[in-house]
């Protein structure tokens, strides 16, 4: 759009005329020009802005939001482009109008928080349009969702956020109240809504097999994938998680669908293989504070990531359109963290704090020894102190790591022994490896001063204690209450560890007489002769005289005059479960223990059955109480 | 009969075929077949084996015979058949007999894609006594002094269906063939499809990285073979994404979703 010097003169000269007498906003006012006057875009929007100044100023919202919005201008990243802030002041104009002064301003407030999800004006729109929509429809619900708008935003995207507003509203058109509990997520239809991602359903399930195939390629390892259900409202945004040997992945990232979605998940599983090819120790939690466990978990990432690259530099083009994090000139410890793990990827990224490009710097000095693993715990420990003397308030309760398609690095962690009788109840164990923990009236403490390690740890929550994925339930009948209850026993998926104990089955000469006779009936089919084939061993004398004979009777006949001997077909797929209770432990009356036993007939069958080229699998099964029945098996 | 070819001039290799040896094999071959000694080649396919042979058959000057083994071959298709024409019966020699008879390499590739009972055939080939018996024409060949066997053999299929007889194994000296180390595949990749060393170095990792999927997804992963054909489109001014497309994911398989899981390999190398 092209805008004339003549429009440019005329809307500045009108704002500074308007805004005589109020010199507080004169001077916020200067100060936003003065930074906006360094862009590229100023002179293309300045008439815009200018107009959307004046328009908050004479909507009678108070000197606040107008303040508010011109320190959110002259804050406003240089990477985004000022249609941006332009877009932002009309639509808080708009809401503020309807719904007040006081949601306009906590609206501007949530700006900075949210921007990193709003990728470009279009969602920007998107999200201000709903925004409005409420502010219009439904003035009694907007506070509250504008108060948790970056919470929303992390788990759900611009489109969704919008469907779920217009959804809500008509919904509960005539009802305040129903309205309050859906937006206040007080409703199952409102998380179903927000969650439920209609169209796209569940990306984890779509694409299980090529993760796990491309985990085999890229890292020659395999392990089993699980999928973790977005609880009704998590605390933090689900992120894959490496526990027990096994892979857990978000069944949907919110506000990735479609190829985002493919993108993000790929994203996940080459870093969770670049965790499990480089990260080879792990780093006792001992008294190491929130922050600077969190910090070392950053490093750690930076550094599995840098010696993925070495070897595999198209990872770079999969993990980078994550990393969006940009200067902000208001920092917070969460916010420059995200920035720091920019800088340790992107090269060409540019960050003006000095955090920041000390962490940077540390990173790149010890890059002779990128092998190495505690150079993460040195530079974490370092970057921990300085933060912690720039007074920068850090909440690990609700500090999740970023960008999405990182772990949330828990496996990271040595958290030593944990005392058993921790977990209480297990709440929604399939399917969501959300375990509740019950604390004792501490929730409150900040975290700054809570002991250490006790935020990373309560999140680890008993997921790390339970050493595994709970994957199924099941009903079990009480018989001494005469009911069946329902969903009463967890069955934990757990990485069957290798025994020490290794069994050579050459040693044992009854086992290798039986492997062999196994062998031998399975591999032998039963052979059949086709007569009358157009190839073959022999001939077949029949035919070929019935052919001779039709030859000189003049006829042409195809000429099917050999036998052929070949076997029959056969397929075969054998899954044996092993009973590893406590039980099995008993001797029989040679003192060979019951288990002994198992292990001995599961090896010969196994051998038989992989001489023979079919499948088979070895898995097995323990119960302690009915909160772990582990279901024991082995990956690759 | 003028069915059995008087020559075997047909069967010489003129020009020198490019190979690239590993370790000792060409010294090793050269040795073996001094003494006559069958020889069995091992390695997954796309490897070198065959070119091996021919380069070798090139610098013996003995002609080449090659058989590519399959599940429903019998021994008649290697030893020869009865055929029928207007006036009865007439015998054709088959490729084992024709080397046999007339002295070449006779090269069986893949020998475990033949039934194991096809393969007993080569015994008295194989020991000292070097005849071939002709049960069904009631002949008895003596090897001539050129002759020599040669097979090649896949360990990823080794199971107890489809596996060498001890037997059979017991007869042949082996050459144990594997993918190239990075660097030398890099130059093989690098000469052979005339490409810079940097794509060709970039083509490696996608063959290794693919490997890593034989047995599951995969029978085997893209060979020595595939990426030189990808590196030839490549030269040819193709786009590398699309020449790998071509020449590795769409032949190795029709699973989409491994397909993609190339496609991942493919994006995390180049």
């Amino acid at each position: 759009m092209h805008v004339s010097s003549l429009d440019r003169f005329r809307s500045g000269r009108r704002l500074a005329e308007r805004l005589h007498g109020h010199d507080t906003v004169k001077v916020a006012l200067q100060t936003a020009q003065k930074s906006l006057r360094k862009r590229p875009d100023w002179f293309g929007q300045v008439s815009a802005w200018n107009d959307a100044v004046l328009d908050l100023f004479e909507a009678n919202l108070g000197e606040a939001v107008v303040l508010s919005f011109l320190h959110l201008s002259g804050q406003w990243p240089a990477q985004r482009p000022m249609d941006d802030v332009v877009a932002i002041g009309r639509a808080v104009w708009e809401i503020g109008r309807v719904a007040g002064s006081r949601v306009a301003q906590a609206v501007l407030a949530e700006v900075p928080k949210v921007l990193a999800r709003l990728v470009t004006i279009d969602e920007l729109k998107v999200v201000f349009a709903a925004l409005r929509q409420l502010a219009v429809e439904a003035p009694e619900s907007l506070v509250l969702v504008v108060s948790r708008l970056e919470q929303l935003l992390l788990l759900t995207s611009a489109e969704a956020f919008s469907v779920w507003i217009s959804g809500g509203l008509r919904a509960f058109s005539g009802n305040a109240a129903r309205r309050r509990d859906f937006f206040g997520l007080n409703d199952a239809l409102s998380t179903r809504l927000l969650y439920g991602r209609s169209g796209t359903g569940d990306d984890f399930t779509r694409l299980e097999k090529r993760l796990g195939a491309t985990m085999l390629a890229l890292w020659n390892t395999k392990p089993r994938l699980r999928k973790l259900a977005i609880a009704a409202m998590p605390p933090v945004p689900r992120r894959a998680s490496l526990v027990g040997g096994l892979l857990g992945l978000p069944e949907a990232y919110p506000g990735f669908e479609g190829k985002r979605a493919e993108s993000i998940f790929l994203a996940a599983s080459a870093h969770a293989g670049a965790h499990l090819t480089h990260s080879r120790v792990r780093f006792p939690i001992d008294r190491l504070k929130p922050l600077q466990s969190a910090l070392t978990s950053l490093i750690e990432d930076a550094r599995v990531e840098a010696l993925a690259l070495r070897d595999m530099p198209g990872l770079r083009r999969l993990w980078l359109p994550f990393h969006t994090a940009a200067p902000s000139a208001q920092a917070t410890a969460a916010g420059l963290m995200v920035r720091l793990a920019r800088a340790l990827i992107d090269p060409d990224y540019a960050d003006p704090d000095t955090w920041v490009g000390k962490g940077r710097a540390l990173f790149k000095a010890v890059a002779d020894r990128r092998d190495d693993p505690a150079t993460s715990r040195e530079i974490g420990g370092l970057l921990g102190n300085d933060m912690g003397q720039m007074r920068l308030q850090f909440n690990a309760k609700s500090y999740v790591v970023e960008p999405a398609y990182r772990d949330d690095n828990l496996a990271l962690w040595d958290f030593g022994e944990q005392p058993d009788g921790q977990i209480e109840e297990i709440e929604l164990p399939v399917d969501s490896v959300r375990v509740e923990q019950h604390h004792d009236g501490e929730g409150d403490r900040s975290d700054e001063t809570a002991p250490p390690e006790e935020s990373l740890r309560s999140r680890s929550s008993s997921v790390a204690m339970l050493e595994g994925l709970p994957v199924a339930t099941y009903p079990e009948w009480d018989y001494a209450a005469r009911i069946e209850r329902s969903d009463w026993t967890t069955i934990l998926e757990v990485d069957a560890a290798i025994s020490s104990r290794s069994y050579d089955l050459q040693l044992d000469e009854y086992a290798t007489r039986r492997v062999s006779a196994i062998t031998r009936d399975a591999s032998i089919g039963r052979r059949q002769r086709y007569k009358g084939q157009r190839d073959g061993d022999a001939l077949d004398i029949d035919a070929a005289i019935a052919l001779m004979i039709e030859r000189r009777a003049g006829c042409i006949a195809e000429p099917r005059v050999y036998v052929l001997d070949a076997p029959g077909p056969r397929d075969l797929a054998i899954l044996l479960l092993l009973d590893l209770s406590q039980s099995t432990a008993d001797c029989d009356h040679l003192g060979r223990s019951v288990l002994d036993i198992e292990r001995k007939t599961a090896a010969i069958i196994s051998a038989a059955v992989e001489a023979a080229d079919d499948t088979i699998a070895v898995h097995g099964f323990s119960s302690d109480g009915r909160e772990r029945v582990r279901y024991l098996r082995k990956g690759l | 009969m003028s069915r059995l070819p008087l020559t075997l001039d047909q069967y010489r290799i003129s020009d020198e075929p490019y190979y690239r040896p590993l370790k000792d094999e060409v010294e090793m071959f050269s040795a073996a077949y001094a003494s006559r000694m069958p020889v069995m080649l091992k390695g997954p396919t796309g490897c070198g084996k065959t070119r091996f042979i021919e380069y070798m058959a090139w610098r013996l000057e003995r002609p080449l015979i090659t058989v590519a083994c399959h599940e429903d071959m019998t021994a008649a298709d290697l030893v020869g058949r009865w055929l029928l024409d207007p006036e009865g019966t007439v015998w054709n020699d088959g490729p084992l007999t024709t080397a046999v008879r007339h002295g070449a390499i006779c090269y069986l590739d893949e020998i475990v894609e033949a039934r194991q009972d096809t393969t007993v055939v080569i015994h008295p080939l194989t020991d000292d006594r070097r005849v071939l018996p002709l049960e069904k024409r009631g002949e008895l060949i003596r090897a001539h002094s050129d002759f020599q066997l040669v097979i090649s053999y896949n360990p990823g299929y080794q199971s107890a269906i489809k596996d060498l007889k001890e037997s059979t194994k017991q007869r042949f000296a082996a050459l144990d063939f594997g993918y190239p180390d990075h660097r030398v595949e890099v130059e093989v990749v690098s000469r052979e499809a005339g490409i810079d060393a940097r794509i060709a170095d970039l083509l490696v990792k996608v063959g290794k990285h693919s490997r890593n999927l034989k047995g599951q997804g995969l029978d085997e992963g893209a060979s020595t073979r595939m990426l030189v054909n990808a590196g030839r489109l490549v030269g040819c001014g193709i786009d590398l994404k699309e020449a790998c497309e071509t020449t590795i994911v769409v032949p190795l398989t029709d699973d989409l979703d491994t397909r993609n899981t190339l496609r991942d390999v493919i994006l995390a190398c180049a």
